[in-house]
């Protein structure tokens, strides 16, 4: 095939060289970014599922033995638990506790914390109890008076308390009964669950990412109501969001990385193409008719793309690795291996990007007229750049939404091109001419830089919008990036109340507030806490209310209940108002998530039941709550008067550090009737997947600095020639090479400077609506973007003319002009 | 043979149409060799262009072998050069990123022959650059240059060669050079030969010289 040859051949000659390398780069960032936020993403996935205890976890009132359940964990570890409520016993101390009974393989993933001994040593193991053994939290311990070794009654048996249960994957923060773990092998001699009893069966489940999804689209089609399936994001809402945002960071990462190679594409084929229309006129010259033309480039193209792709994938997993390979010596975490799709996704991106933006413009060249070889100044036919954009811009489009999945945020990154496209371009001019009236006034090296500048006052406008994306494109991120990390650290600060403090009496206030005092800690609030079940929804039993919904809400169970006169600042009103201080209308403001599950709407009558007492109340208001807070929060919140009768006691976190573990023994024997809750595990895990994602962050931000750099690069040596044959002329008309190099870096520097200014806008623009639309978090704009876009583009779009230049100004002017002939 | 009939060609510049050819008429008979002289910018060029059917007049038609060319497409007329045509440009025309080799073969293999490489070395050989073969153009001199870009004018044997200021970038001795390779060339393959330039002692080496002003063409021997 001549197009091969001539490829070949064109190869050799170096002119080729841009457009393989900017196309092999689109391929390496998109399967770079791919892989590694694929692999991260399975990093942070086990993490979370060690949180679970297991990927998947499926939650059933009965045993599930049906075919569409063999089909769903078909190929799936599995281990099964079953919990249930039951008083343990030992001599004559009585506690109900929440049990777990679960089989020999359960945790599936992560591990439990156990102690030797009360609030003693701790260790972590990956088994469950042995078949006669218990482990018990501290509070059930405190509750009846054990330590690790003595033997407790359950039901018909006696088990040996092996260990303090500290904390495990499965377990749950929001229960406040003590817990207990046994083996399920004692569960038929205890005789404890009986038919009718009161239980909850679990089926943990892990495996590949695959066979997980599989597993859950075959649970969601055929789960009944009352079973619920739950993964990291519904187990843990934390950990989720953090994930979440996480990965839309990195989506937003590797998308934007897109956008500047699909740039650098667009450029260097622009550039190529002008470089073959000699080519062509030559060719047509010999005889070579337009659809050959077009089919011997074409070929090129197709030959260009699997030979880049075949690069960008080696760069991409080269760079995937490299990362990796830092962060996992930083992290100190396992990364699993990725899989085939994102060499896919690179490699179907190069291709689309490559004919949506290099075969435009090369599809003009069959129509290059052979009189060309007579008068060059019949160029020309490659001039419609706006079609080859347009076609462009709508494959990029659909490239970012395919790749993404994400509608708002491939909408704000493309409204913000496209501002930069429109209002950007003729900003730009208007300021080339701004400068050039300065420069009259100023020395020769100025007047140099700013005629040059107005003379090409079109081209250096679309050179501008390009910076200026490329600057825009990196300041958002940089943007993103210190919001997200700032509210992460706001979420878990050092100091985040690390223990929960339950059953105090309201006489026991101000003695614990006394005894925190000496200890120098403090707490988090004091909320009361009534403990009632929801029976009836505007008189119809909850029972028969079967609304699907993936919530956390178990009716099955006393809920919380809690007054207060205002509303906890983190709890945001969906609908409804707040009641008044002196309201005495029976009220209730309901939290979202537990609306949904009962289908509440404002003005719905709850009915509540507490031991033989009733009382109802009506839905006045709905709230959203943080649950990234570590603050005691409530499905459901009153007036005072409404719960003024019932039997209540208080709830309150705070602050322990790990050093002054030894106050809560203390704390208990001077009031034994309290209970305490250690989340401080919880917290380090989580701040351990912040941690990493963080730093996942970081790289890929660096990662499109690089890719920018690169179309930085691109676009400075795309209209280096022109400047550089006008340099050589100066030259031989006697100027200095220090007045030629000073000028275009001065040209280039003024140029960034004025990208810079509109980058902080368009990064402001862009970063608000990503934060607020698609990450749901507050924007507040920052004022140091506005000085680091103006002198960084000046330093570097500068600095990169200077060094382009540099090669050029040493060489002796006239070898300059006939290279460039 | 060429043949033109009434041959008329506007340009614009700016807003105007500037009339480049007035009604150009012109017969050249196989073998013949016809120097086209006239002043810059009086449309040399232009016409050389369209005989050769780079380019298509504003009115009138050309004849080219036994095809006319005016009224055929691009494509057609593309079809008409690769087996009709060779040309010798002032600026050599050479593809950069070709070696010496490379640029003969091009119209060979754009043809399809059959062994494009001996033939291109062949004619190499002949034009004195059978040792530069692998040679890029940047490498070679101007007149060596030159010497490849008539090497693949006549690789692919053209009934007629267009030339247009094949000296006008060259030292007299290296124009010599050509000006000898040409006519022997054309002496040996029989080849029709139009060529455009300045150099009347070319000019006067030709079978005619024809001269063009005022958009005209006329014997030059009648204006001297």
């Amino acid at each position: 095939m001549l197009g091969l040859r001539l490829l070949l051949r064109e190869w050799r000659g170096g002119d080729l060289g841009i457009l393989l390398a900017a196309t092999a780069l689109a391929v390496g960032i998109v399967t770079g970014i791919g892989m590694f936020a694929e692999r991260l993403g399975g990093a942070i996935n086990a993490q979370s599922s060690d949180l679970l205890g297991a990927d998947l976890i499926v939650q059933t009132p009965r045993p599930i033995e049906t075919e569409w359940f063999a089909r769903a964990t078909n190929g799936l570890d599995v281990a099964t638990g079953v919990s249930f409520a039951s008083m343990l016993s030992s001599g004559d101390n009585f506690q109900l506790a929440a049990v777990r009974a679960v089989d020999e393989k359960y945790p599936l993933r992560g591990s439990i914390r156990i102690a030797n001994s009360l609030f003693g040593d701790t260790s972590t193991v990956t088994n469950s109890p042995q078949q006669g053994e218990i482990w018990a939290d501290a509070r059930l311990l405190q509750g009846l008076g054990l330590d690790v070794g003595d033997s407790v009654e359950l039901g018909d048996i006696d088990l040996i308390i092996a260990a303090v249960l500290v904390s495990e994957p499965g377990g749950s923060t929001s229960s406040l009964a003590p817990v207990a773990l046994m083996s399920n092998a004692d569960l038929a001699a205890a005789a404890i669950v009986q038919i009718g009893s009161r239980v909850s069966y679990f089926y943990y489940l892990a495996g590949t990412s695959e066979a997980l999804a599989q597993s859950q689209a075959i649970l969601d089609e055929n789960k009944l109501p009352e079973q619920r399936v739950f993964g990291v994001k519904q187990g843990r809402p934390q950990v989720a969001e953090a994930m979440e945002r996480a990965e839309g960071y990195l989506l937003l990462g590797g998308a934007l990385g897109l956008v500047l190679a699909g740039a650098a594409v667009a450029i260097a084929s622009r550039r190529y193409t002008l470089q073959q229309e000699s080519v062509v006129a030559v060719l047509k010259t010999l005889g070579t008719k337009s659809f050959a033309v077009i089919i011997l480039y074409m070929q090129q193209l197709i030959a260009i793309g699997l030979i880049a792709i075949i690069i960008g994938w080696a760069m991409g997993w080269g760079l995937q690795a490299l990362i990796a390979s830092f962060v996992v010596g930083v992290m100190n975490v396992a990364l699993p291996a990725a899989s085939v799709k994102p060499l896919l996704t690179g490699g179907v991106t190069g291709l689309v990007c490559l004919l949506a933006f290099a075969a435009p413009p090369l599809l003009t060249l069959g129509k290059v007229s052979p009189v060309r070889v007579l008068r060059k100044e019949l160029s020309q036919s490659v001039g419609n750049a706006a079609t080859a954009w347009l076609c462009g811009g709508v494959a990029l489009f659909g490239l970012m939404l395919w790749y993404t999945g994400d509608a708002v945020i491939t909408g704000a990154v493309f409204a913000g091109l496209i501002f930069a496209a429109v209002f950007v371009g003729g900003i730009a001019w208007l300021m080339l001419r701004a400068t050039h009236l300065a420069g009259m006034q100023a020395g020769s090296v100025w007047r140099l830089a700013t005629s040059s500048l107005r003379r090409r006052a079109l081209e250096n406008s679309i050179q501008i919008v390009i910076f200026t994306i490329t600057l825009m494109l990196f300041l958002m991120l940089l943007l993103l990036r210190s919001s997200l990390l700032e509210d992460w650290q706001q979420q878990l600060p050092e100091g985040t109340p690390n223990h929960f403090l339950v059953n105090v009496a309201d006489e026991e206030i101000q003695p614990l507030e006394q005894w925190m005092g000496e200890k120098g800690l403090s707490h988090a609030g004091l909320y009361p806490l009534v403990r009632a079940r929801v029976i009836q929804v505007n008189s119809v039993d909850v029972n028969e209310i079967n609304n699907e919904s993936d919530s956390n809400v178990n009716l099955d169970r006393e809920i919380n209940l809690t007054w207060s006169a205002t509303k906890p600042e983190d709890n945001e009103l969906v609908t409804g108002q707040w009641w008044t201080v002196d309201s005495q209308q029976d009220e209730v403001s309901v939290e979202a998530d537990f609306a949904k599950r009962l289908d509440l709407k404002l003005g719905d009558e709850l009915l509540f039941q507490l031991a033989d007492q009733r009382f109802s109340a009506k839905v006045t208001s709905i709230r959203e709550l943080d649950w990234e807070q570590m603050n005691p929060n409530f499905y459901l919140m009153f007036p005072q008067h409404v719960l003024a009768d019932l039997p209540a006691s208080y709830i309150t976190s705070f602050y322990l550090p790990i050093e002054n573990k030894r106050y809560l023994l203390e704390l208990l024997r001077q009031f034994p009737t309290m209970a305490v809750f250690e989340v401080d595990a919880i917290i380090k895990q989580v701040r351990a997947i912040v941690g990493q994602v963080s730093l996942a962050i970081e790289a890929v931000l660096w990662l499109v600095i690089c890719c920018g750099a690169l179309v930085l690069i691109a676009t400075v040596r795309a209209s280096m020639e022109e400047r550089l044959r006008e340099s050589a002329i100066l030259r031989t008309l006697g100027a200095q090479t220090r007045l030629i190099s000073g000028s275009l870096a001065l040209e280039f520097g003024l140029l960034g400077l004025i990208a810079g200014v509109l980058a902080a806008a368009g990064a402001e623009l862009m970063a608000g609506l990503v934060l607020v639309n698609s990450f749901d978090m507050e924007y507040s704009p920052q004022p140091s973007i506005w000085l680091v876009g103006p002198i960084s583009g000046a330093l570097l779009v500068g600095l990169l003319g200077y060094i382009a230049s540099r090669k050029a100004v040493s060489q002796p002017p006239l070898l300059v002009l006939r290279d460039l002939d | 043979m060429i043949k033109t009939n009434i041959v008329v060609k506007h340009i614009p510049v700016g807003d105007e149409l500037v009339r480049i050819l007035n009604g150009v008429e012109l017969t050249i008979t196989d073998g013949e060799s016809v120097a086209i002289t006239g002043a810059s910018g009086s449309g040399k060029s232009t016409l050389l262009g369209i005989l050769a059917g780079l380019d298509v007049p504003t009115s009138g038609s050309v004849v080219l072998g036994d095809k006319v060319i005016t009224t055929m497409n691009e494509d057609q007329r593309a079809q008409v050069r690769s087996e009709l045509v060779g040309f010798v440009f002032q600026s050599f025309q050479l593809l950069p990123a070709l070696t010496a080799l490379e640029n003969v073969m091009l119209p060979l293999e754009l043809k399809g022959v059959a062994n494009p490489i001996d033939i291109a070395q062949g004619f190499l050989d002949k034009v004195g650059l059978g040792q530069r073969l692998t040679h890029y153009p940047r490498q070679l001199s101007g007149g060596e240059q030159q010497r490849v870009a008539v090497a693949r004018a006549f690789a692919s044997q053209p009934k007629i060669l267009f030339a247009d200021e094949p000296t006008g970038n060259l030292d007299e001795k290296t124009g010599g050079q050509i000006i000898e390779l040409l006519f022997a060339l054309n002496k040996e393959l029989g080849t029709t030969l139009v060529l455009v330039t300045h150099d009347h002692a070319l000019a006067g080496r030709c079978d005619r010289h024809l001269q063009l002003a005022e958009g005209l063409l006329v014997d030059a021997a009648e204006v001297a």
